[in-house]
């Protein structure tokens, strides 16, 4: 059992408010991903949850005991950091080995030398632990090996092993992925995840990529200038953003988004006024209509709005297809399969079909409006 | 390959630097190795210039003869060996021998007395207790200095660093009098500790280690931090390792500083001459009412300059790498 409970935090640097009166709670064993773009507090909020940077106002709690004021070592978490941060004099042994050193021997036992040779047993149990957790991570052939002497994968994995051997209450990760080349990145991912099954610990995971968000994560928490705007399944984040910030940050491409002007509604007519009026959604308040990519189809119906096609991009097994909306005078994207993708060509006008249904609707702050009603119900 | 005429001139220049830089250097070398006569004189006793190795003509050194001058007593006892043969003759034989015995080339005669007239072994000595101790101290204060200068935040931190800088700008020779009046009043003249202490804290290192600590990355100290080092354990055990480089660059400074140092050491040693340092010997030499002895003189510049000499050639590569890391190019 360990959750972690963050309660109103505030932190700033200078006059820069970074963390705005945060409250989090981490669920026991769950993978909790933080993510928003660079600068948006979030991994000061890690580094809060860690002990390493102490809040102005608010308490953590860890398993209900509080641990503001408690020093790093002595809340029993472990981190992952961007840099891996090996000491880098140290093979991959004794990296692993300094914090079960640390905690479980006394300064004499410690010394080089004399130490061993007063605690042998302990030593022993040490060098079982780590041997343990490099079988677990497959490390045991670069024991030996320093640092500088590894890849980046495999110094990913000498990071994860210094985090494992001491069988923490937590895993806390700073972008740990994002210094690994894209192939390796996506690989580790599918290992991270694994390893957070096996491990049954909870993690708290701190990114800027939305992807690593989504493919990881039990729950998804979108940070943006130091405030946690929205919460949820990686599900939940993806097709029911609250706010238009959420939705611009999650998913790749992003998500089309067209200013709803009269003439908008009138030409394009999806949705039209009276779909938007039964669901009771006040057409005064819509400024933005966005959808994802792959909402739109193309359509041979002639009442449907118009594209033409400024650019293809193949990705193998699909097609992005970047076209010029007339009416709106903006560009949208569009998500195909490969046989529709590789038969339009640049310059192409297309018949565009998206469905009302998933539409998202936001005011001029870029809060999300919604209906009372489906909007589907609302056609029928 | 095309004549180039920027490029001769580079050379040109290079050149003449080069010389500036070698030529006291030959002629302590050569000076090391000749006569008094032949280095006051620029000439052999045949009358012309010998070169760098001088003539090595035989010279008779002067104490020696005076030390074994023949005496009465022998003079009897040489009567035996020597029938028929008057006092004076026996005396002028006896002269003769010991004439011979005193005289030497000049080279070897140099590098014996610098070792004989002057204890420069004790000097040497000297020498590395106290730079190694200089070095040392340096260390253990500018490490943590430095740490807390590039890592920790704490309120003035950048004022106490601008600090810092303004105490470089601060010669030495500025504040000697005044340190030596200290040193004087605490009774330490005389004693290591003078030669020592003033240079326990050296504003450089602390700079230097400072820029160094700024490269280093701050999650590599969090890491250790949530491992459960204390800040004194990472700078020891985290910061000291990884700043290998920068501390071989700074103590090579360090070392050529306080081993050449002659200014210091001249102040606070006055009396005894058991805690002379290297550079000092030299002055055993320097006579002042019977001019001084050039030959063994420059024979101790040699020995002085030689470790550093041999450790330049041996690290040569460590040396430039020190150098250009300081950005001192």
């Amino acid at each position: 059992m360990s959750t972690i409970q963050l309660k109103n935090i505030s932190k700033s640097y200078a006059t820069n408010l970074v963390l705005n009166n945060v409250s989090l709670t981490v669920e026991d064993r769950e993978f909790l991903t933080l993510v928003g773009p660079s600068g948006c507090g979030k991994s000061t909020l890690l580094r809060v949850i860690a002990g390493l940077e102490t809040p102005e106002s608010g308490s953590v709690a860890i398993d209900e005991r509080l641990v503001t004021k408690t020093a790093p070592a002595h809340r029993n978490l472990a981190m992952v950091f961007q840099s891996y941060a090996l000491y880098p004099h140290l093979s991959v042994r004794e990296n692993m080995k300094t914090p079960l050193k640390l905690r479980d021997l006394s300064i004499i036992q410690r010394l080089p030398l004399i130490g061993p040779l007063i605690a042998p047993g302990k030593y022993q149990s040490l060098n079982n632990q780590v041997e343990e957790t490099a079988a677990t991570l497959r490390i045991n052939e670069y024991l030996e090996r320093r640092p500088g002497q590894l890849s980046g994968g495999q110094r990913q994995r000498a990071a994860l092993g210094r985090a494992m051997v001491r069988t923490p209450l937590a895993f806390l990760m700073d972008e740990p992925l994002s210094n690994l080349d894209a192939a390796l990145r996506v690989h580790m991912r599918a290992e991270l995840s694994e390893l957070h099954r096996n491990l049954e610990t909870t993690f708290v995971y701190v990114t800027h990529d939305q992807s690593e968000a989504l493919t990881m994560s039990d729950r998804v928490a979108v940070m943006m200038d130091g405030t946690i705007v929205q919460i949820g399944t990686p599900e939940e984040i993806y097709n029911q953003p609250e706010f238009l910030s959420v939705a611009e940050f999650l998913g790749s491409p992003k998500i089309n988004r067209l200013e709803l002007t009269d003439e908008v509604i009138a030409k394009l007519k999806m949705p039209s006024k009276a779909q938007l009026l039964k669901a009771d959604i006040d057409l005064q308040l819509i400024k933005h209509v966005c959808f994802r990519p792959e909402h739109v189809t193309l359509s041979n119906a002639n009442n449907k709005p118009e594209a033409v096609v400024r650019h293809v991009e193949n990705l193998g097994s699909e097609f992005f297809v970047h076209a010029e909306l007339a009416v709106a005078g903006c560009r949208i994207i569009l998500k195909l399969d490969a046989p529709t993708g590789s038969a339009i060509n640049i310059g192409e006008v297309l018949r565009l079909s998206i469905n009302p249904n998933s539409m998202l609707f936001f005011d001029e702050s870029g809060n999300r409006i919604r209906g009372r009603e489906h909007l589907e119900d609302a056609v029928a | 390959m095309s004549y180039d005429i920027g490029n001769s001139l580079k050379h040109t220049a290079l050149i003449l630097g080069a010389l500036v830089v070698i030529l006291p250097f030959y002629f302590m070398l050569s000076y090391s190795l000749q006569s008094q006569r032949e280095i006051e004189t620029g000439l052999s006793p045949g009358g012309v210039n010998a070169g760098f190795f001088g003539s090595q003509s035989l010279v008779l050194d002067k104490d020696c003869l005076q030390a074994n001058t023949p005496e009465r007593k022998e003079i009897e006892v040489a009567k035996t060996s020597y029938p028929g043969k008057t006092e004076r003759e026996i005396y002028n034989i006896l002269l003769k021998e010991v004439e011979t015995s005193c005289s030497s080339r000049p080279a070897l005669m140099n590098y014996s007395m610098a070792f004989t007239k002057a204890p420069l072994l004790r000097y040497l000595l000297n020498g590395v207790i106290v730079t190694l101790s200089i070095f040392l101290i340096q260390v253990v204060v500018a490490l943590p200095a430095a740490y807390a200068l590039a890592k920790l935040r704490f309120l003035g931190r950048d004022f106490i660093f601008s600090i810092v800088l303004l105490c470089l700008l601060v010669p030495v020779h500025a504040i000697a009098l005044p340190l030596y009046v200290i040193l004087a009043k605490l009774g330490l003249t005389n004693t290591y500790a003078a030669l020592i202490i003033p240079w326990t804290i050296s504003v450089f290192g602390i700079f230097l280690m400072r820029q160094f600590f700024l490269t280093v990355p701050d999650d590599l100290i969090d890491a250790a931090r949530m491992d459960g080092m204390s800040e004194f354990s990472i700078i020891w055990r985290v910061m000291l390792p990884t700043a290998v480089p920068a501390l071989l660059a700074f103590g090579i400074f360090s070392v050529v500083a306080h081993w050449n140092d002659y200014f210091w050491p001249r102040v606070v040693i006055t009396g005894d001459p058991n805690l002379f340092t290297p550079p000092l010997g030299m002055r055993v030499f320097k006579q002042d009412t019977e001019g001084d002895l050039h030959g063994p003189m420059m024979a101790v510049a040699v020995i002085v300059v030689a470790p550093l000499m041999i450790a330049f050639l041996m690290a040569q590569k460590r040396f430039i790498e020190g150098i250009t890391f300081t950005g001192m190019k």
